[in-house]
């Protein structure tokens, strides 16, 4: 065994140093929470409207101002990041924070058909307020536990 | 087996490693804020990450003032995760 090799103390402080720099970039840096929760809201708009919108309704408004927002919302929260010196990305690297990306899309990308689907072929009604809830709570927790997208090394 | 990366085992260049790997870029003076280091310190550790290729920095105008943004290369984060790895199986051994 190599003799440089450090003790199990000392890789878990090693370990520790790790998670705690990751700790401080992601929730001392993170940009405020009303701006994650507008993010999210409007996010949820954009399904909600989707499951509403009919030929001649103003559902689809709702679409269009969610998506203005969501953008202008995304855009002051990349820039508060970076005016503090932190460029996020817009695709992650690492295989677990990929992977939870993934997921995400399939789910949002379901969501947003059920929006839709379920209200106007089956004729289930609350199903455009169900979709945009879990969107919008799903993207929320997405924005509090991967504010950068990616991912802490995890404890033992 | 992920063996230990004798470059980035020095405590304030894992610390480096581990706050580029959470984003794309880190400015400079973010990075001496959290090690809470002089910039001739930082300057040292940064040096002997970017020779090994696991790290870049890039000079840029922001307002007028010059700027230096350091990133992870795709060499840095695998070594990092590599790194991290051998870590917790020195701690699952032992």
């Amino acid at each position: 065994m190599n003799e440089n090799m450090p003790s199990g103390s000392e890789a878990k402080d090693a370990l520790d140093a790790v998670r705690n720099s990751q700790q401080s970039i992601l929730v001392e840096y993170a940009p405020p929470i009303w701006l994650r929760f507008i993010m999210s809201v409007s996010y949820a708009a954009i399904f909600f409207g989707y499951g509403m919108t009919e030929h001649e309704n103003n559902w689809a408004l709702a679409i269009i101002v969610g998506t203005l927002l969501f953008a202008l919302s995304c855009t002051l929260y990349f820039y508060l990041y970076r005016l503090q010196g932190i460029k996020i990305r817009l695709f992650p690297r690492s295989k677990t924070a990929e992977k939870i990306n993934l997921y995400a899309t399939f789910g949002f990308a379901g969501l947003g058909f059920c929006s839709r689907f379920l209200r106007t072929e089956l004729g289930i009604n609350w199903a455009p307020y169900f979709c945009a809830l879990a969107a919008c709570i799903a993207m929320f927790w997405l924005l509090v536990k991967l504010p950068t997208g990616e991912v802490m090394v995890e404890g033992k | 087996m992920s063996q230990l990366d004798p470059v980035i085992h020095a405590p304030n260049r894992l610390r480096i490693c581990a706050m580029l790997v959470t984003s794309a870029e880190l400015d400079f003076k973010l990075i001496k804020l959290q090690l809470d280091v002089s910039d001739s310190v930082l300057s040292k550790q940064l040096k002997a990450l970017e020779e090994v290729g696991y790290i870049e920095t890039k000079k840029r105008n922001q307002n007028g003032r010059p700027r230096t943004w350091i990133s992870l290369t795709d060499k840095g984060q695998s070594a990092f995760e590599s790194h991290v790895t051998a870590l917790q199986n020195i701690i699952n051994i032992s």
